[in-house]
């Protein structure tokens, strides 16, 4: 009986091996490649060439004269991200279910989603012209309230705000559709009930939506702190100039320099290794808390 | 206005570019000199008029007593800088340069906002787009007039372009050197024939036949200056045979001398291409040119470049625009050799000095 049921089955368990093949080359394979971080890595000798020289890559970038102040942006700029990247959806997700006019909730739904398509070489050029002091509509709609021309790009108190701001108008939209998604799956019943107990629109979104919410949200908190290391390679590196290393320059675009400009793939590799293990955990930790505070498990 | 014959005139004709309005749009929106936010490269940079103050920024330069130094940390660079920020105080330079890339500008020179740049002599082609929008738009080579009686030189890279190598124990090396002979021998040389072993026509595609050689040898300065001067003649007399004898740059003749005919705009940069190659020739002969002292990578280099070259650019730019005194500069230099420059012109200093 058991081997038929096995029999049975055997074509859709074989229709993952695809899947776990591509992960297997793509994901997993690569990872031997962090070897690369221990190495006085050149092309031509290879990974078994190469001598090996134990944490000296590590100690390398940090000798490096603005390490301290890369670290400290891509947390500040990562962390600034993170939240306002799930406050901002959240609100909007909490407004647009309020609307009741279905095109009008939509239009809106579609119109935030786009920018999430374009890409940040696209959207730099767009910026540049947009934030412009001289040209750009920004600084035209300042100069009608009697603001000076403001030179966001070139100035280090409000670069990090363009790099939070130009991000979360980009990548809201899509979170925004997650949590409007978690909303609809709320029982329409608990509504019902709230009503007949005379609580008002505050009371059911505070009682009832966002409870229901919070597995979802639970879930995009555990997954973005991954991403405090991440302040977004694509963005900075279009819009960053010398101007701005200084509040602007990230491990990411530092670990490009040092890896395509100074063919240096070793100490780039112990980088961004160092960058990987440090997700690894707060995406533990954080799944461990998820599950003792929320009792929220993904698997 | 008349063409910059000196320096002064060159910063004369930046202002009258940035204050008299050429546009005559009644804005203060263009500008006499076009920078882009990567400082130098072959396009809007600035190394030509630091070349103009015998300056020669990111290259190997020997000093008066024949040791190797860095072009961008000596003196005459902290004078190109205090004068282009001058500039970019007086509104000459894009007031945002900083953020703009070589792309971003030439979309500003395409929107007719820019009177000078320096650049190769292949810049035509990347105005071409400039000049097709803007009819009575038309842009010409000058040499860089100096800030003294002493000529500009012109910094120019590495001469050499390529190694042939050949492994160690090979059993013939000396069959490399054969091969290389004989592509020199059919391709720049005695039996040359162009039909034959450079570009073969076969139904209607044309294949460069010489580029796909296993062993290849490029044409020397003295060979790419021949053909120059060939094909000079060749269009000054309209003879195309001159070009027989030419080895490279033969494909100008027929658009430029239509270009001089007709003032086909389709030629227009190729023309310009060939303008440029005048020029240089006239000017850019013997001493003239400045080659890098050295070409290779020290491990110092390998280690610090990165942080150095940020540096380098960071300073540059805060100090043309503004944002930092030109005595950073000092500083700059001070940082740039503690940071592993001293370090590093030890290094090419003893490799030269092993050379001998």
């Amino acid at each position: 009986m058991k081997a038929a049921k096995w029999m049975r089955e055997l074509p859709l368990h074989l229709l993952l091996l695809p899947g776990l093949v591509l992960v297997l080359v793509y994901s997993y394979v690569p990872m031997l490649g962090v070897v690369i971080a221990f190495q006085k890595f050149t092309i031509f000798s290879g990974w078994f060439g190469s001598p090996w020289i134990g944490l000296d890559n590590f100690r390398f970038v940090l000798d490096m004269p603005n390490t301290g102040q890369v670290i400290w942006n891509t947390l500040f700029i990562a962390c600034m991200k993170i939240i306002a990247g799930l406050f901002v959806p959240i609100v909007v997700a909490l407004l647009l279910n309020e609307v009741t006019r279905s095109f009008i909730k939509r239009g809106v739904q579609t119109l935030i989603y786009l920018p999430h398509f374009l890409s940040w070489v696209i959207l730099g050029g767009i910026l540049i012209d947009l934030l412009s002091p001289s040209e750009g509509i920004v600084n035209a709609m300042l100069g009608k309230l009697g603001i000076e021309p403001i030179f966001f790009l070139a100035d280090n108190r409000w670069f990090p705000a363009v790099l939070i701001i130009s991000d979360v108008w980009k990548e809201f939209g899509f979170s925004t559709i997650v949590y409007l998604a978690a909303i609809t799956s709320v029982n329409p019943t608990l509504y019902e009930a709230a009503v007949m107990d005379g609580a008002g629109r505050w009371k059911q979104t505070r009682h009832i939506t966002l409870p229901g919410m919070m597995p979802i949200i639970v879930l995009m908190v555990t997954l973005s702190l991954g991403n405090v290391l991440n302040a977004g390679f694509d963005q900075v590196f279009n819009l960053a100039n010398p101007l701005v290393y200084e509040s602007g320059d990230i491990l990411d675009t530092m670990i490009y320099r040092i890896a395509f400009n100074d063919a240096q793939y070793g100490v780039a590799t112990a980088v961004g290794l160092f960058k990987s293990v440090v997700s690894f955990l707060l995406i533990s930790v954080s799944y461990w808390l998820a599950y003792r505070l929320a009792n929220y498990r993904i698997f | 206005m008349s063409e910059p014959k000196t320096l002064d005139d060159v910063f004369k004709i930046a202002e009258a570019f940035t204050k008299q309005d050429p546009d005559g749009n009644g804005k203060p929106d263009t500008y006499g000199l076009a920078v882009n936010n990567y400082l130098y490269g072959p396009i809007t940079s600035i190394t030509g008029l630091s070349n103009a103050f015998h300056a020669y920024p990111q290259t190997w330069v020997k000093d008066a007593s024949g040791k190797v130094v860095y072009g961008s940390t000596q003196p005459e660079m902290k004078k190109t800088l205090a004068k282009l920020q001058e500039m970019y105080k007086a509104g000459e330079l894009d007031r945002e340069f900083g953020v703009k890339d070589g792309n971003k500008v030439a979309e500003d020179i395409a929107a007719n906002k820019f009177g000078m740049a320096f650049g190769a002599n292949w810049n035509p082609y990347v105005f071409l787009d400039a000049v097709k929008k803007n009819p009575g738009m038309d842009w010409m080579p000058f040499p860089v007039p100096s800030v003294d009686g002493t000529p500009t030189k012109a910094n120019v890279g590495f001469s050499a372009s390529g190694y042939v190598v050949v492994r160690k124990g090979a059993k013939h090396p000396e069959a490399a050197v054969k091969m290389l002979n004989l592509h020199e021998e059919v391709v720049h040389g005695s039996r040359r024939n162009e039909g034959q072993f450079i570009t073969v026509e076969e139904n209607g595609e044309r294949i460069n036949t010489s580029r796909l050689s296993v062993v290849q040898s490029g044409v020397s300065d003295q060979g790419v200056l021949e053909s120059l001067t060939l094909l000079r003649k060749a269009i000054e007399t309209e003879d195309e045979s001159l070009l027989k004898d030419a080895l490279t740059e033969t494909d100008k003749y027929g658009p430029t001398v239509d270009y001089l005919k007709t003032g086909n705009m389709e030629n227009w940069a190729v023309a310009h291409q060939y303008f440029g190659f005048v020029t240089t020739m006239d000017n850019y002969t013997g001493d003239r040119l400045l080659m890098t002292a050295f070409g290779g990578q020290t491990p110092t280099m390998t280690d610090k470049w990165a942080t150095l070259d940020k540096l380098e650019k960071e300073t540059f730019t805060k100090i043309i625009m503004g944002a930092a005194p030109v005595d950073e500069f000092d500083t700059f230099v001070a940082d740039w050799n503690k940071l592993g420059g001293e370090a590093i012109l030890k290094e090419i200093n003893d490799w030269l000095s092993a050379q001998k």
